[in-house]
This record gives C-alpha cells, sequence and structure tokens, in this order.
C-alpha cells in the first residue's frame, strides 16, 4: 500500500498544490461523510490521498510547541493531540544518549528508540530565571539539544521548511521567551514563529471564547479570565502551589511516614532520602496519588489553612480508608532494572498529599483562592459567565477527582470565606466546561497544545515573525501597547 | 551536586573531548569561548553540552576541527521502521504519523516489539489480568498481538486481527474514528466558518481574529486590557454557540474508587505507558493499546562552517555502511584511562592514560601543562552568614612526561601484541609506561586533597601529524623508529627524525578534554595504592569503549591494508 503512495503523489518537489483545496474540501463537505483524514489520514482510501498535507510542508502545516519546565508538547498544526510528550527535566545530553549510564529509576523510554532519559532532575527552566546569570547559557544549550533531537528523532521533519506555533504562558519571563526564540531562529533556523496564550488556546479546544481558564501545572497555577476571545490579562492571578509544591509535599510526607522493607529482612524501616529520587516521586505522583473526594479540614477562614507536616497523621491517618501501596524500588545498573526493596506508601498519603494545592494563607493562595481571587479583580458583569465556565488544564488538573474537590472547595470557600462575600452570588453559577459538551475529550495537559494546533491550522493570515526580522526582540504584551503607540490602530 | 543522587549511582571514569563550537551562531558565549583558550572551566554549567566522548564526535578535514553534534547540520535521507527495515516514502511519513503503517507494533506495557500470532485454539476465557473487559472478538478472529518479553498479549483487550499482514490498516478505521479526531475537526470547522464570515467586515477587530497570529500585530497589543470594548461588541463578534461533535466524554468512571483500594501497583500505567498514548493518556492498564513503532532516519551531516559533509549513509535502509564517515575517532589521538587505582585522599597515586595514534602518520604530543591544579569555587558562609567565595583546592595532576611521539597506526602490527609488548620502555623514558603498537602510555600523578564524588581535570592535548605524500615509505620504516625511539629521549628522537623530512605538510591541532576518575575515598587502614606496577599490568584499558573501538579500527582499515605491508 505504501507503493501505491508513491506512485500517486509525485516525489519531487512539485507538490504544494494539493493542499489549499484540501481544507475547504473539508469545511464545505456535509460533516457525516467527511473521513476524518486531516492530519492522520487513512493510508488505504486513494481518496484521501490529495488531503495529504504536503511533502515538504510548505506553510500549511507547522510545528505546534508548548514548553514547559518538565515536558515540551511537540506535533503536527491540524492534528488532535501531540505526537510526542517529551520529558526534559532530565540531567544532561551525556547520560541521555549513554545508555550504561543509567541514574537511578530514571529510565524513561520514549518514542520507541532507544534514547533515554536519564540524570539529576532539573526542571527546564525557573520563572525566576534572572537569578541565573550563567543560567541563560545552560538553558541555551539543553533548550538547543531538546528540541533538535525533537526535530530530527521524534517529528523526523527539518526545522528549516516549518513554521511554529509556540504556546507562550501568559507569565513566561520575557527573557525565556527570547531565548526559546533565539533557539528555533539561530540554531534550528525555523522560518516563522507565532506566539500564542496558552490559556486561550485551551479555552478555544471546548468551542467557547469565554471562560476562567485555571491552568495548574509544575511551577505554578495561573488563573487567567478570558472573555469573548479577550484575554484579560490584567486580571490573572498565580500562586505557587501547583506540581512542584505537590512533590516537595510528597516527598515530606514519605520521608516522614513511609517505610521501607530491604530483603533479605521483613521489617519495615524509615525511607532512606536517597531513595526518594525525584523519578520514583514523580511516578508515584502520577499513579498512585489522587484527590480526596472528602474535605475535613476545618477552614476558619473559608480557605483551608495548611497543615503542618507533623500533625498531618493524626488529622488525616484516622480518617481515610485508602489501601497502603507496596511500591517496588528499582535500580536500573547497565540497562537492566532490578528491584531492591518496596517502599510502603500509606492510603493517607495517597489520599491527602494533594491537599496541600487546597491549602493556603496570606502568601500563598490555594488553588481555589487564587481563582477566586481573580474573579474578585473582574468587573462585576462578567463574573457569572467566567465563574460558569471554568476550565481547569494543566498536567496537576489530571490527579483523579481534581475537579470534583475543586468545585467543592469553591462553594465552601464562597460560603463561608468574609473576604468573597461580594462573589457569593455566584454559587449558583459555578459550573465547569468539561461537565458539558464534548467533557474529557481531550486531555488536560494537552488543551492548549491542542488549541495551537487549531489556531495553527485555520486558514488565515497568521502573524509571525520571520527569521529576516528577528532581532532578538519578541512580542511582549507587558509593553505592547506603549511600543506600539504610533502606529493607527483600527478600532481606535 | 546532589548527594543524595550518586551514593546510588556509579560515577564512570571517562574521557571526555571538548568541542568550542566556534561556529554555532551564538553571540552570548563568544567572549567565553575566547577565553576558553586559556583558561577551560570544567565546574561550568555548559560543560556537559560541549563535552562528548570521542566515539560522538566527527572530525572536519578541511576544517581541520573537531565538530560535536551541536555544530553539525543535519539532513533525513531515509525513513525506515527500525523492526521491519521498510523504507517509508517521505510522502506518506507525516500522514502515518512517523509510524510503521504494517505489521510493527510495541507492547503497550514494556515497549517491546509485539510479534503476530495465530492463535491455535479458541480462547473463550479471558485473561486474568483483566477480567473486566470483554473479550469482544477473542473466538472469532484467529491473529493477535503477544509480547515475548513481558507476556503481554492483544487478547487481553480484545484485540484480534482476521488478517495477518497489514495490521496497521485494520486499525486505521478505529483509529479515525476516535472522540478527539471528530472533535478537533469539528473545532477546526466552527473556527473556519466564524473566520469566513467575519472576514470581509474588518473594520471593527474581531476578537476571534485577533487572536495573536490571526490578525495584524495591532491587534495582537491591543487585545489585552481592552475589556470595556469586548464587552460591546461581544455580540458582533463573538462565535456562536458551539454544538460539540461528540457526546461527552468521560473516562475512567469510578477510577477514585479503584484508586482507594488499589492494592497491585501494576494496575496503574507509569508515564511513559501514557505517553505512548496521548489520544488518552488512561491511568488504568487495561486500557492501554499496543502503539505502531516509530520510525527512524538516516541523516546526513554537515560541518555547520563549511557545508561539506562528514557523515553520509547508505541510502538503504538495511545497509549499515556510508559513503563518507568523518569520525573523530580515526582522526584525533583517542585518550583511554589505562590504569586507574582507587584514588585516596592526600595520597599520590599513579596513573596510566593511553594515547592511540589513529594516522598512518607519526605524531608527536604536547601535553603543555606538567602540573595542573585543580580548585573550586565553592560558597561559603562566614559568621555573618555573608556568603563569600572561596576557592578550594580538590588536588593536584603531575605529568610526567608531557611531550611524547606515538608511532603510526599499522593494521598489520594490530594482529602481533606479542611480538610489540616486548618492547617495552624498560628504562630511559621518565613518565612514560608504556609503548606499543600505535600507542603511547604516560603517567599521570594524582594528588587528591580533598574528598570528591568526582575527580575531574582538564587536559589540553595538542598533536602534530608530519604529513608524508610518500606513504610506502613510512610503512617499512615504522618498526625500526619506534624501536629507535624507546631507546633516546622522545623530544630528541622526533627532531632527528624529521630533520631531513622538513618540507612535509606538518599539521598541528589542540583541544582540551576532561577526565573524571571517580570519586576520591579516605585512606582505608593498611593500603599502600601509591605503587601503579599492580594495576597497571592490566593491559586492557579500564576506560570502557577501548577495546571496542579499536576492533572496529583494524576492522575499517583492513580493507587497505595489503597496500602497506
Amino acid at each position: 500500500m505504501d507503493e501505491s503512495n508513491s506512485s500517486s503523489v509525485p516525489s519531487g518537489p512539485t507538490v504544494d498544490i494539493t493542499v489549499t483545496p484540501s481544507i475547504q474540501q473539508t469545511s464545505q463537505a456535509p460533516r457525516s461523510t467527511t473521513p476524518n483524514t486531516l492530519g492522520r489520514s487513512s493510508p488505504a482510501p486513494s481518496v484521501a490521498l490529495p488531503r495529504r498535507h504536503s511533502l515538504y510542508g510548505t506553510g500549511e502545516d507547522r510545528i505546534v510547541l508548548d514548553i514547559g519546565s518538565l515536558y515540551i508538547k511537540a506535533g503536527f498544526s491540524g492534528e488532535s493531540r501531540p505526537r510526542h510528550i517529551v520529558p526534559v527535566y532530565a540531567g544532561n545530553m551525556k547520560f541521555h544518549w549513554d545508555p550504561e549510564f543509567n541514574g537511578s529509576g530514571g529510565v524513561v523510554k520514549a518514542c520507541g528508540e532507544s534514547c533515554r532519559v536519564i540524570g539529576e532532575f532539573a526542571e527546564l527552566f525557573d520563572l525566576e530565571i534572572g537569578q541565573y546569570p550563567d543560567g541563560l547559557d545552560a538553558l541555551y544549550d539543553r533548550l538547543a539539544h531538546y528540541l533538535r533531537e525533537i526535530y530530527f528523532r521524534y517529528l523526523l521533519t527539518d526545522p528549516k521548511q516549518r513554521k511554529v506555533v509556540l504556546c507562550e504562558s501568559p507569565m513566561l519571563p520575557l527573557k525565556l521567551k527570547q531565548l526559546i526564540a533565539k533557539v528555533l531562529f539561530e540554531n534550528l533556523q525555523v522560518p516563522s514563529i507565532s506566539f500564542a496564550p496558552s490559556h486561550m488556546l485551551a479555552l478555544l479546544t471546548t468551542g467557547c471564547t469565554t471562560g476562567l481558564v485555571i491552568d495548574v501545572g509544575h511551577l505554578e497555577t495561573t488563573v487567567l479570565p478570558t472573555f469573548s476571545a479577550r484575554p484579560l490579562t490584567p486580571f490573572i492571578r498565580t500562586t505557587p502551589l501547583a506540581g512542584r509544591a505537590l512533590t516537595k509535599r510528597l516527598k515530606e510526607l514519605l520521608s516522614a511516614y513511609g517505610s521501607m522493607i530491604i530483603p533479605p529482612s521483613k521489617e519495615q524501616k524509615p525511607v532512606h532520602a536517597k531513595y526518594l529520587t525525584p523519578a520514583v516521586l514523580e511516578d508515584i505522583k502520577t499513579r498512585f496519588i489522587f484527590v480526596s473526594p472528602m474535605m475535613i479540614s476545618e477552614a476558619s477562614i473559608g480557605i483551608a489553612e495548611k497543615t503542618l507536616v507533623e500533625d498531618m497523621e493524626d488529622k488525616y491517618a484516622t480518617v481515610v480508608s485508602t489501601s497502603d501501596v507496596l511500591y517496588p524500588f528499582t535500580i536500573s545498573k547497565r540497562g537492566r532494572e532490578r528491584q531492591i526493596g518496596t517502599l510502603v506508601v500509606p492510603g493517607w498519603i495517597r489520599e491527602r498529599c494533594a491537599e496541600v494545592l487546597f491549602e493556603g494563607d496570606e502568601d500563598e493562595s490555594s488553588v481555589v483562592g487564587c481563582a477566586l481571587e481573580c474573579l474578585l479583580k473582574t468587573p462585576i458583569h462578567l463574573r457569572a459567565p467566567l465563574a460558569s465556565a471554568i476550565l481547569l488544564i494543566g498536567g496537576t488538573t489530571l490527579l483523579p477527582n481534581f475537579q470534583s474537590r475543586f468545585g467543592h472547595e469553591l462553594l465552601r470557600t464562597l460560603n463561608t470565606d468574609r473576604r468573597f462575600k461580594s462573589l457569593s452570588k455566584l454559587v449558583g453559577h459555578i459550573g465547569f466546561l468539561e461537565d458539558t459538551g464534548s467533557g474529557k475529550v481531550f486531555v488536560a495537559n494537552c488543551r492548549t497544545w491542542v488549541g495551537g494546533s487549531l489556531i495553527g491550522s485555520l486558514k488565515s493570515t497568521v502573524i509571525e515573525i520571520s527569521r529576516e526580522k528577528f532581532n532578538g526582540q519578541v512580542p511582549d504584551w507587558t509593553t505592547a501597547n506603549l511600543s506600539k503607540s504610533d502606529e493607527t490602530e483600527v478600532e481606535e | 551536586m546532589n548527594s543524595l543522587q550518586t551514593e546510588t549511582r556509579h560515577i564512570r571514569p571517562y574521557v571526555h573531548y571538548h568541542c568550542g563550537c566556534p561556529d554555532v551562531n551564538k553571540p552570548t558565549t563568544d567572549l567565553e569561548s575566547e577565553k576558553e583558550e586559556e583558561t577551560f572551566d570544567i565546574d561550568s554549567p555548559g560543560i556537559h553540552f560541549s563535552t562528548f566522548p570521542i566515539s560522538k564526535l566527527y572530525f572536519c578535514d578541511d576544517c581541520h576541527q573537531i565538530r560535536c553534534p551541536r555544530c553539525v547540520q543535519e539532513e533525513i535521507v531515509c525513513y525506515y521502521c527500525p523492526n521491519c527495515l521498510f523504507e517509508v516514502p517521505t510522502a506518506s511519513v507525516k500522514s502515518e504519523r512517523n509510524r510503521c503503517a504494517r505489521n510493527c507494533f510495541q507492547c503497550p506495557i514494556c515497549q517491546n516489539t509485539l510479534s503476530v500470532v495465530a492463535s491455535s485454539e479458541p480462547q473463550p476465557t479471558p485473561s486474568p489480568i483483566s477480567p473486566t473487559v470483554p473479550t469482544v472478538s477473542a473466538t472469532g478472529a484467529p491473529y493477535y498481538l503477544s509480547c515475548g518479553v513481558c507476556r503481554w498479549d492483544s487478547q487481553e483487550i480484545g484485540m484480534t486481527f482476521e488478517k495477518a499482514t497489514g495490521l496497521a490498516l485494520q486499525l486505521q478505521k478505529t483509529e479515525d474514528e476516535r472522540p478527539d479526531v471528530k472533535e478537533f475537526d469539528h473545532l477546526k470547522d466552527q473556527f473556519e466558518k466564524h473566520l469566513r464570515h467575519n472576514t470581509p467586515s474588518t473594520t471593527l477587530p474581531s476578537s476571534l481574529l485577533s487572536i495573536p497570529g490571526m490578525s495584524g500585530m495591532n491587534s495582537f497589543s491591543s487585545r489585552y486590557g481592552n475589556t470595556g470594548l469586548a464587552h460591546s461588541q461581544q455580540k458582533s463578534d463573538d462565535v456562536e454557540k458551539y454544538e460539540a461533535a461528540v457526546d461527552k466524554v468521560e473516562p475512567e468512571n469510578g477510577l477514585v474508587d479503584d484508586l482507594v483500594h488499589l492494592t497491585d501497583v501494576n494496575q496503574i500505567t507509569t508515564l511513559t505507558q501514557r505517553m505512548n498514548q496521548l489520544s488518552d493518556q488512561p491511568y488504568k492498564v487495561e486500557r492501554l493499546q499496543p502503539q505502531r513503532i516509530h520510525l527512524r532516519t538516516k541523516r546526513v551531516k554537515r560541518c555547520r562552517s563549511c557545508r561539506h559533509i562528514l557523515i553520509k549513509p547508505e541510502q538503504k535502509a538495511q545497509a549499515t555502511r556510508f559513503k563518507i564517515k568523518l569520525v573523530a575517532l580515526k582522526n584525533i589521538p583517542k585518550i583511554t584511562i589505562a590504569s586507574l587505582p582507587k584514588l585516596i585522599l592526600n595520597q599520590p597515586t599513579q596513573i596510566v592514560l593511553k594515547f592511540s595514534n589513529p594516522l598512518y602518520e607519526e605524531i608527536s604530543v604536547d601535553l603543555t601543562q606538567e602540573e595542573i591544579i585543580i580548585q573550586e569555587e565553592t560558597t561559603i558562609q562566614d559568621d555573618c552568614g555573608k556568603p563569600t567565595l572561596e576557592k578550594v583546592t580538590i588536588g593536584k595532576v603531575t605529568i610526567l612526561a608531557p611531550h611524547f611521539n606515538i608511532t603510526p597506526y599499522n593494521e598489520v602490527l594490530e594482529y602481533e601484541e606479542d611480538l610489540i609488548s616486548s618492547r617495552r620502555a624498560a628504562k630511559a623514558d621518565i613518565g612514560i609506561y608504556e609503548k606499543r603498537g600505535n600507542s603511547t602510555s604516560i603517567i599521570l600523578e594524582i594528588t587528591p586533597l580533598a574528598e570528591v564524588e568526582e575527580f575531574k581535570f582538564p587536559l589540553l592535548v595538542k598533536y602534530t601529524s608530519k604529513n608524508t605524500e610518500n606513504n610506502e615509505n613510512e610503512g617499512v620504516t615504522t618498526e625500526e623508529k619506534s624501536s629507535g625511539e624507546t631507546n633516546s629521549s622522545k623530544a630528541i628522537t622526533s627532531d632527528e627524525i624529521f630533520a631531513d623530512e622538513s618540507n612535509e605538510v606538518t599539521k598541528t591541532l589542540s583541544f582540551w578534554t576532561v577526565i573524571g576518575l571517580g570519586n576520591v575515598i579516605k585512606a582505608p587502614t593498611g593500603t599502600s595504592g601509591t605503587t601503579v606496577k599492580g594495576p597497571g599490568s592490566r593491559t586492557e584499558p579500564s576506560g570502557s569503549k577501548g577495546s571496542s573501538s579499536r576492533g572496529s579500527n583494524s576492522a575499517n582499515r583492513s580493507g587497505t591494508s595489503s597496500s602497506k605491508s
């Protein structure tokens, strides 16, 4: 069947003609009869062939990148999911490529190739990027390395031939944004980059243009109201309670209350810190932690107050029925995994670890408090439409039961917290976008990417910075109004 | 450094070569790389990205420079499936989602390759691992996928096939009907329709059009902050109410209950398993499905500065030959750690570094420094709690023989190890441990002065090769030369030998290396550890790769060997 492909599609540079009509066909043809061939066309029927994207991708399909501090999501525009989510938190290239050099447990085998991501745990970047003077150079190298890998090993495409849609979080430091642009333009020589705001993109994947988008990522939680496709950036609220805080809490709890059994002895010993590697913690976090459906923290000021780690066992251990989990420790030696012992993860830790996200104080709002503070800042007439269209995105919201607990906490806070008294009328309006329409058809950690893919595939003039025009500067929403004031705008 | 990690991980000794990548367009570090000629900071954060094992490096003949993966440009010449070695035409690579469209699948549990198995007998009972999943067509269809490593088979999830070939095609239908694919296309239609209706009247900034990248940069900037305006336009430009194309997707009902009562950790997918199934990233193992195997590429690599081809593989997927293969292993002296006793605090220890010459010419190596003092900047909290930078001496490295020659590579000698080893440098050469074949081993004296997890030091290697056009002549005299050298001081020898051939082309190249020797331990009682004789008698280099790469060297060159002898 591949032979038929090569014969009907000319294998020369005489290609791009087929692309433009294909998109129009899709939009005009009745939905029921249109085979869903765009971007993932079935190889079998010959009808699908003219729909194929061009051989060399001259412009029509773009590369969509969502660069996070732990994972880079990458794929082609016009597809409903990223091709790959590449972990980028590992140490460095050498370890990455040397299959013999395995860290403990840190083996992540991706893309079916024998490239393993191994090494010391480090986020790709931090939000306080200015504090590390030589950090930017190292980051340039890391980013260039990962992006090269993504292009040549995962996407299997030449960066010079495809434009890029870059999903950007509104709180991404400008320096970092410039750095990413620099890597893409200088190192990979991509033809152009379009920046797109991540919250907005995620919202589009629900088919709505108004909503309160709450992104609970790794480094921080960002709440951004969007009304009628306009991100209301001045009202953005953030809190550091997110994935990283959860990992930290998990580590504290496991070191304090976890136990381990190392054969041949059968007794349970306290967990030695050296076994709680970031890879192990990430694994436990993504597999066995869930958000408890029950709220038991007493809430004197509405938002649950922080509980000290020392008090947690007393508070939680007696009121949960969650089973303990026996987690096998493996150490990889020369590429082979070997179990050396068992870690006992108490059930109450599994159930209550995520409480950290719902407990706040004056300095760090809880995720719920952060959302309500954001609502409090928005104009009164926008509050109801926003509160009835809450969208939770980001990897941390994939914790089972996160959304339902979030909803309960929201209601409780609205009812009890004096700070949010003016919002109390919203109680009847609270609603989640994923509870309506198509539900969780897209996974929450990919919604931003899917939105980018959507934008990239629409036929319209796309604003982009081209490589020729790149001078180290990137569009910056914080100053854009000032710098562009000399140009006349249509609506003024 | 995280002491927590290193305890569980043994740091291996290594020799890594530095590539300054002078041609990589990177203005921010230009200043640094200029400085690097004299000082080479082995503790800089970028070190991991600029140093490589020799096996990863290339050598550009035209620039006479080392090239690393960072300073080569790649072009894909061939796509193929690593399992069936089928070459995929460029045109269909992307539409196949970069995966094999034939019969190759990887196990959803352990990512190994699955094989197609014919079910000899009907299997009426579902597998005990996932009793909840009904095996729909298990009895009907005769073929299924099976993993030879973890024993997973596709009957567990009710996936069977009518035919044993074209499995990807048989699955394509379900793939195309996934809700996320449908929904995505529907969303696209919706927004395209909206754009079509709104584009003619661009007098008002359509809000959707002002999604960055959708219209002018101006509206991009105005989009933020114009909230009052937004409200008034709500009616005119907002997207009409959207009706989802698919029914509400509620994956994995009852997941929390399952998690509450979880006993077997293997019932929950790992991150790796989820990331191989991005359509829904399921929590439960029984929802995992086999994925087609990812394609690989063959790539041409070019030097970034002169655009010459360094690596050119044979186009066919089955062929492992290279048409052009300019690798560093065949062009610069290879350094291996031949003997490495345990490093003990404050105790001078002799290690042996073996320099091998891959060239057909004699080279002279110049290590420039005779003594290297390793210092590390550490922040120390003083009494007031103020952090101050202080240099702490980690150790001292003394090179006893900083200048030496290495005889040319000669494949005949490769097979006569015994004969050569008798020509060991018995005396006279201070610091030369041994000379044999195309390699010279030298002695370095290491004195660790601090207890560190990894003792590493930089070494600037400068070598000069004299390119005699008259290769035959050299081949004949090789043996005599090497025997003559061992008897006299090497520096003088080199001058003498090449004095009468002064019209030759001399090429010099210098490069930095980082040599890591593993951790330093405190002195245990009753161990001397100063002698090199004991561990040194082990002739096989302990720095890994030594033996294997030499093997490939001889194999690659064997084709040309007949003309030499």
